[in-house]
């Protein structure tokens, strides 16, 4: 009795969760029309819709496409250049470090949205408009990366680097092979942040691409609404087009995921 | 496990290059010829509309292997003048660009502009003999034609015939006073058993264009001197009487629950007061004559009875003026190479033809600025098909000359819209109580804001 | 703070350079330089076609955001920097109990949990702007969907959207779905993180559910809680995509015009760069303000 009243709730809850995205594919299969209902006719369900969409707006594989070069490349950018700057933070002893401390801390204290006019200025003069550098290179150096794999660097013990070193090991050579392998779950949660924060941008790209080409997926979607404002069901089958690689990333790497999002935001 | 994402990952690469490598082919426009100039072509006209403007530049690059033009669609209109401006900062600019009319002012203080009239001037050409005068006065100021018309339109007021009809209003009616209006409106308006309004008379959103336009057909100014057509504006007046007796029109209509408001114009409230006029829950609405094609093909889709029919604008009775053109028209830059330079002039003068205005008025519903347009058999077709348009065309022409109906130029006209609009709104909503108050504020802040413009570009 | 305990070194500071001299230059360039530049170009009325200064300006813009002096703009954006703290307001609170009580019965033991937390967790995966394409039609007057919410306030407009009562309310609720997979995710970690001996002494001691959870559960969650508060209210005081997916404008008699939307307004469709550059730097105050709360109250849950 218990139980079948959990499961009720769990049910419902779960339909309250995924009501927008039951609710988008019951729009998008129900064929061209003003006034859509909220179910389907479930005897002629549209499912040439989602082919449609790729014949509205051939851009459409491109803009997924152009989403996932962006992610990758600001990921691995920012554990590449996380790690390296984390790396003297954490185990070196240099005059100045103080200054460089409060160098990194303070750009968490500066708002992307508040820089974004000299930014745009900036990639409009290199001509990095409509271009994968400009949607990526600004984004490369991430506060937070550094302050985290610091974190995850200290809690090594120093006779290991001291032992390391006396073995004669390369202070590059330890960063590669001692402290990233032992720091993996620090590293899962900047690549997990790094990759949903750029897959999510919207403000970015809206501002410095031109050209349909180089939209990626959120700026694509929105364009692609205004285009077909009238038509909902290929609004809402665009949406779920742009949405089903992450959605299959995320039933794929669930359990990462969580450990991910997890390990890095509860530290202590 | 991560070896699986990895697999998986890249069979969804795969299946996603295949995907958009299959959709390219059908929609594919005529590739760049081997030698040829390129000429970047920005334009803002979206959908199906958005198609034909596709279509024209296809029929261009086929028809000569000298030049190429790469057409880039911008999300709409405003997206299309703001990605330019701020485009200045790189100097980026395409070649030619479609710009919305109230743009003029702005795309001539920008410096990077080529005005048609030199490249007329230059060839000797006679194609402004040819061109609607209430279009080509629209885009000259002091003397000079700036940029070519490309797509006019002008506002009209479209009702479902069939309702009208039904309650005994005549359908060939062309000019309606507001008093009309509100008195079909009225008889028009239809509830259910439960007092459910089930049929508005009226369905509008809130748009400074019909504002613009009824001052237009009240031969009153919208700024201050002369429109800003022989200098440059100083101040904006349209917080005159003549503006608040179409607010409080507006008021009535939503206050006695014959109209409905769907809010600012744009976007989803444009769209929703579109498909509440196809699905036959507002009988009359208001917008320009370039949606005729959509209002027609969606109500036959939407299955109720809605039968489209357009008159005039609504004006006060007794009102002597006219209508204000719309729509956009076609600039060059002066960026690029000299090829390119006259590549855009080769494209402009292409899309301005009688041919190819006739293809695009015929497919859209906007009026061929070219006059020799209406002699191809095409529109001539159109014309008889769709006789709706005529009634548009002979509102333009019954229009007196004369500053009022040339339309207002001024820098900051994009803000001064969205000022204006929010002030209507204010009024609607009853947060203001007189229109005349709400009309008086958006004019004080838009010759403010005018006035620092006029400031950082002199 | 330091780390090993050997003497600072000449040597080491150059090699911590190089370490750190990515960092560095894209700090420099895309963070520090731009801030410089955003609060100089403040104090200038720009030139739109060269974006150079034109003309000193002093603190006219400051003035003109805080309403101080005669302007025609009125309060237009004070009341704007209020809307965003309204926004926040009404998101951030509902966003917590929402993602408490998806994670409180996520933690049942049933057959099939698994499935039903992966399911909870969906929005993770779904971007803002995808998600605002999908409540824009949610709540269009054609998609009968919210009608009866319009019914039940006697609102006359024809949406949520369109309506300045509750528009706000109607982008704070899609807000709140679309956090709420992150949200579940860290509040279901932060209950699993409690031990379980606690609870069974409490069952020993008599405890009920709503025992334990009042004196159990929600003391030894608030690190989460207040984690979840914070970021949360920042995310809510940047928030621009569904303000610009959804409604495109300053909304109905401006009652969505939050201030990261009043900038992007002033940049990009005014080209008033220099009053734009002023708003951004008030931004910044005003997050810096948020920041240094967030340090007071969490040193034990976030950086150390």
């Amino acid at each position: 009795m218990k139980k079948a009243m959990l499961y009720t709730l769990l049910v419902l809850a779960s339909v309250g969760v995924l009501f927008p995205i039951l609710f988008s594919l019951s729009i998008s299969l129900q064929g061209e029309t003003v006034s859509p209902r909220l179910l389907p006719d479930l005897k002629s369900l549209d499912w040439g819709v989602f082919v449609s969409v790729f014949r509205k707006e051939p851009n459409m594989g491109r803009w997924i496409l152009n989403s996932f070069v962006v992610s990758i490349a600001v990921m691995t950018g920012q554990l590449v250049v996380s790690a390296l700057a984390a790396y003297p933070l954490a185990t070196l002893n240099f005059p100045g470090k103080p200054f460089f401390f409060f160098f990194f801390l303070a750009t968490l204290l500066v708002p992307w949205e508040s820089t974004v006019i000299p930014n745009y200025l900036t990639i409009a003069t290199l001509h990095w408009k409509d271009s994968y550098q400009g949607l990526i290179v600004p984004f490369l150096a991430s506060g937070f990366g550094i302050f985290l794999l610091r974190q995850s660097f200290m809690t090594l013990p120093k006779e290991l680097y001291e032992a390391a070193v006396i073995e004669g090991c390369g202070r590059t050579r330890y960063l590669w092979s001692i402290l990233l392998p032992l720091s993996r779950p620090a590293l899962a949660t900047l690549a997990i942040y790094a990759f949903l924060n750029t897959w999510n941008q919207y403000y970015w790209p809206l501002l410095v691409v031109d050209n349909p080409v180089w939209r990626t997926t959120q700026v694509g979607i929105t364009a692609f609404r205004s285009t077909e404002i009238a038509s909902y069901n290929l609004q809402m089958a665009g949406t779920l087009v742009v949405m089903a690689p992450t959605i299959f990333l995320l039933f794929l790497g669930q359990k990462q995921l969580v450990s991910g999002l997890t390990s890095g935001a509860l530290k202590g | 496990m991560n070896k699986r994402i990895g697999l998986l990952s890249a069979c969804l690469f795969a299946a996603l290059t295949a995907v958009s490598g299959f959709a390219q082919v059908p929609a594919a426009p005529v590739a760049q010829p081997a030698g040829s100039t390129k000429v970047t072509f920005w334009f803002g006209l979206t959908g199906y509309n958005g198609e034909i403007v596709q279509q024209v530049v296809n029929k261009y690059n086929a028809s000569q292997s000298k030049y190429w033009v790469e057409a880039v669609s911008q999300p709409d209109y405003d997206a299309t003048i703001n990605k330019l401006n701020t485009s200045l900062a790189g100097g980026e600019l395409p070649n030619v660009v479609q710009i919305y009319d109230i743009g003029t002012q702005r795309m001539i203080d920008t410096k990077k502009i080529v005005p048609v009239q030199t490249l007329i001037d230059r060839e000797k050409l006679t194609i402004k003999k040819d061109l609607e005068p209430a279009v080509a006065s629209y885009y000259t100021i002091a003397g000079t034609l700036y940029s070519m018309p490309f797509n006019s339109s002008a506002p009209v007021m479209f009702f479902d015939k069939t309702a009208l009809r039904e309650v005994g209003l005549d359908t060939y009616k062309r000019v309606w006073s507001y008093d009309e209006v509100f008195a079909a409106a009225k008889r028009l308006t239809k509830k259910d058993a439960s007092g459910k309004v089930t049929r508005y008379g009226l369905g509008f959103t809130l748009y400074s264009w019909i504002l613009e336009e009824e001052l237009a057909t009240q031969g009153t100014l919208f700024a201050d001197p002369n429109n800003g057509r022989e200098k440059r504006a100083q101040k904006l007046v349209f917080n005159s009487a003549e503006g608040a007796k179409w607010l409080d029109f507006l008021k009535k209509c939503v206050d006695e629950g014959v109209g409905i408001c769907y809010g600012i114009d744009g976007g989803a409230n444009s769209a929703a007061r579109d498909s509440g006029f196809v699905t036959g829950n507002a009988a009359m609405t208001l917008n320009s004559i370039a949606g005729l094609r959509g209002y027609i093909s969606n109500a036959a889709q939407a299955g109720k009875g809605v039968d489209v029919g357009v008159a005039y604008i609504p004006r006060p009775a007794g009102a002597k003026g006219g209508v204000i053109i719309g729509g956009a028209s076609l600039w060059i830059t002066n960026t690029g190479s000299a090829e390119e330079q006259a590549g855009s002039w080769d494209f402009v003068k292409f899309a301005s033809s009688p041919d190819i205005q006739a293809f695009f008025s015929s497919n859209t519903g906007y009026y061929p600025p070219n006059t020799a347009a209406y002699n191809v058999q095409l529109m001539k077709d159109a014309l008889v098909k769709f006789p709706q348009f005529q009634i548009a065309i002979d509102q333009l022409h019954q229009t007196p000359a004369g500053y009022p109906s040339q339309g207002a130029v001024f820098g900051t006209f994009v803000k001064a819209r969205s000022n204006i609009q929010s002030a209507m709104e204010q009024f609607i909503t009853g947060k203001v109580p007189t229109a005349k108050a709400a009309l008086d504020g958006a004019a004080k802040q838009s010759s403010s804001e005018l006035e620092e413009y006029n400031a950082t570009v002199q | 703070m330091t780390s090993i305990g050997k003497p600072r070194s000449r040597k080491d500071l150059g090699v911590s350079l190089l370490y750190m001299a990515p960092a560095i230059i894209l700090f420099t360039l895309f963070t520090f330089l731009p801030f410089i530049r955003a609060t100089f170009l403040s104090f200038f009325i720009v030139d739109r076609n060269t974006f150079a200064p034109a003309k000193f300006f002093g603190l006219g813009y400051y003035a003109r955001i805080f309403n101080l002096g005669s302007t025609a703009l009125g309060d237009e954006y004070l009341r704007s920097i209020g809307t965003s703290f309204s926004f926040a307001l009404m998101t951030v609170p509902a966003s917590i109990v929402a993602a408490l009580a998806l994670a409180v019965l996520a933690c049942v033991k049933v057959k099939y949990i698994e499935t039903f937390r992966t399911i909870f967790t969906t929005s993770v995966a779904i971007s803002i702007a995808s998600a605002g394409v999908i409540w824009a039609l949610i709540f269009s007057p054609d998609v009968k969907v919210t009608a009866w919410i319009l019914e039940l306030l006697r609102i006359r407009s024809s949406s949520l959207l369109t309506d300045a009562s509750t528009a706000l309310p109607a982008l704070a609720f899609m807000t709140v779905w679309t956090g709420l997979g992150f949200n579940f995710i860290i509040m279901l970690a932060g209950i699993q993180a409690i031990p379980r001996e606690l609870y069974e002494s409490g069952r020993i001691d008599g405890a009920n559910g709503w025992k334990t959870f009042r004196h159990i559960t929600l003391p030894l969650l608030s690190p989460t809680l207040l984690f979840l508060t914070i970021i949360s209210t920042i995310s809510c005081f940047l928030a621009f995509t569904q303000f610009k997916v959804m409604i495109d404008s300053v909304g109905p008699n401006k009652s969505t015009e939050v201030f990261v939307y009043a900038i992007f307004n002033t940049f990009w469709m005014e080209n008033n760069y220099g009053f734009a550059s002023a708003m951004s730097i008030v931004l910044f105050a005003v997050l810096l303000v948020l920041s240094m709360l967030q340090f007071r109250f969490d040193k034990k849950v976030h950086y150390q």
